[in-house]
């Protein structure tokens, strides 16, 4: 049980975590003001009429001073107002709760199916060292850690969905079309979760109590038992920050298999120029990063008393 | 060295090649002849031809001069900036270490490659901005490296030995220490090559990168996907040229680090 001195310490993480978000939230306030020229010009055109100009602005509050804009900005997110999308007028709050189940969904199918690689081969090539599934793990480690996803997924439509025909080309319509950006995503990471899981089982099995467990007999199977708990940690929270990162929206995977992710929308709103889009959904990726990765800290030091909570 | 690292070499020996003598082949990698669109791999046209009937092979070749120096320029500057952040925080410590501890966990906070999108998104196409973005997220792994083997090296024997002789800090920093830091900055290096060749063409894929008519790998692999159900062959040229280079860098990194005999923690790559 955490004690005074790990409450402490949550509390620092805690601490740590807010100053992040706002650092996060502030940086985004600011990616408008980034924009070359004038953001209006930038939406609109040159051409636009002052009318239409001084409407955008003044719907984008970008009219108001820059410390108004700023409480306004924060009183917004207080309240889950999000602002409008330029084009459609659709408030972005909405835009995004219609998104965010298909980014999390494909998120949760990419890292489980890698889970599901890379635990056998892992385990395979660690008690193997040297042997034809160790070699044939590291192969693949380092060319799936070498393969970007834009190269994988084109690969992968011509022969399952061209050639063969098993699944859609893209899109979102039946269950089958995840199947095809689920895959893509997990290669790469499958590529460094079993390298990971590799070099932590070889450090564990190297340990005096495996060799006393050898030596009294114990089998393979008994062998893992004892070493993979010990192995998993630094495995599973490479795996959680990948879910953290892939919950934000696998922006280019997203793209390639017209997945109506977070990341095809971002990618839409940087294409559409709609600028409030484009803050709002890299406030809400890096949010859910910073929340995530948080949470996994604190799970891991409560899991492991080796981990200092510092 | 084995066999295998003498072809890693020599296929990126091939490839900077490759981009020193782009910007003379570009204009004939440009030319259009509608009579070859999409031509199949031939004699003539090793890799077949596009939409536009222009020779992949040579625009697979102009690529590099746009991959090449966007990832060198990146990784320098990176190196710079990442090196000399961390190597000062660690070096004068107290307030100035605990601030830039906070400004690289800031950085931190944001995904990498969604960060260097959303900039490159915002500040509108071009190479001049993905240089700039993939530079904003490339430093701080260079600076958390240069910081902790800074403080490593900062508390080592031979370090004190010349603080009590009264060498001066200076003197200290570039002779006795900055050689041991640099050697794992090296590794990393190497490594932060082929993520800045990847994140290129993944921006380039995009649509964030260099402009058309000019080619880069991951605006070619933009333009094959549209073709994807007709033809595929267009992919394979810029597909294989990524695959080449990054996998070449990756196992020379490795040979390296291993050389070296440093830790290398795996990044996650986009």
């Amino acid at each position: 049980m955490p004690n005074f001195a790990s409450i402490k310490a949550i509390g620092w993480r805690l601490a740590c975590a807010t100053v992040a978000i706002l650092a996060v939230s502030l940086a985004v306030f600011c990616l408008i003001h980034l924009i070359p020229g004038d953001p209006i010009d930038a939406m609109l055109g040159e051409h636009a009429t002052s009318t239409d100009r001084a409407a955008l602005a003044h719907a984008l509050g970008l009219d108001a001073s820059l410390p108004t804009q700023l409480v306004r900005y924060y009183r917004g997110l207080l309240q889950f107002d999000l602002g409008r999308s330029v084009y459609t007028q659709q408030p972005i709050a909405a835009m995004l709760l219609e998104r965010a189940p298909f980014t999390a969904v494909l998120a949760m199918s990419a890292v489980g199916l890698a889970l599901l690689i890379s635990i056998p081969l892992g385990i395979l090539s660690a008690l193997g060292p040297r042997s034809g599934w160790d070699r044939a793990t590291l192969v693949l480690a380092v060319i799936g850690g070498a393969v970007p996803s834009f190269v994988i997924g084109p690969v992968l439509i011509v022969v399952f969905a061209v050639w063969l025909g098993w699944v859609p080309v893209s899109g979102a319509e039946s269950a089958r079309g995840l199947v095809l950006p689920a895959v893509t995503l997990s290669l790469g990471l499958s590529a460094i979760l079993v390298r990971q899981l590799r070099s932590a089982l070889r450090g564990v099995l190297g340990a005096d109590y495996i060799r006393t467990a050898t030596a009294l007999g114990a089998t393979p199977f008994e062998l893992m038992r004892h070493a993979l708990p010990n192995a998993a940690l630094p495995v599973l929270s490479v795996a959680g920050t990948q879910l953290g990162v892939l919950m934000g929206g696998a922006v280019i995977t997203e793209t390639v298999f017209g997945w109506p992710g977070l990341g095809a929308l971002t990618i839409e709103a940087i294409q559409g120029r709609d600028y409030p889009v484009v803050q709002a959904c890299v406030l809400y990726i890096s949010l859910a990063y910073v929340l995530i990765n948080t949470l996994l800290d604190l799970v891991y030091a409560w899991c492991d008393p080796r981990i200092s909570w510092r | 060295m084995r066999n295998r690292d003498w072809v890693c070499l020599t296929v990126i020996l091939a490839w900077l090649s490759g981009a020193a003598v782009a910007p003379l082949i570009l204009p004939t990698a440009n030319t259009v002849d509608l009579t070859r669109m999409f031509a199949r791999p031939q004699w003539a046209l090793w890799l077949g031809a596009d939409d536009l009937g222009r020779a992949i092979a040579l625009r697979v070749i102009s690529g590099a001069g746009v991959s090449c120096p966007v990832a060198l320029v990146v990784v320098a500057i990176s190196f710079s900036v990442g090196s000399v952040f961390g190597i000062t925080c660690a070096w004068c410590g107290g307030r100035l270490d605990f601030i830039g501890m906070r400004v690289m966990d800031a950085c931190l906070a944001f995904p990498g490659i969604l960060l260097a999108i959303a900039l490159a998104g915002i500040m509108g196409p071009g190479l001049g901005n993905v240089v700039i973005a993939l530079c904003s997220i490339g430093w701080v792994g260079f600076a958390r490296l240069a910081r902790a083997q800074t403080l490593s090296v900062k508390r080592r024997e031979h370090v004190l030995v010349a603080e009590a002789m009264g060498v001066r800090p200076g003197h200290i920093l570039m002779r006795h220490v900055w050689p041991l830091v640099l050697a794992p900055l090296l590794v990393e290096a190497s490594f932060a090559f082929a993520s800045a060749i990847a994140a290129e063409a993944g921006m380039s894929f995009l649509g964030l990168g260099v402009q058309p008519p000019t080619p880069s790998w991951g605006s070619m692999l933009r333009e094959a996907a549209q073709f994807l159900l007709i033809a595929p062959h267009l992919m394979l040229g810029p597909a294989l040229a990524i695959v080449s280079l990054v996998l070449s860098v990756q196992i020379l990194g490795e040979r390296l680090r291993a050389y070296l005999q440093f830790e290398h923690r795996e990044t996650v790559r986009p």
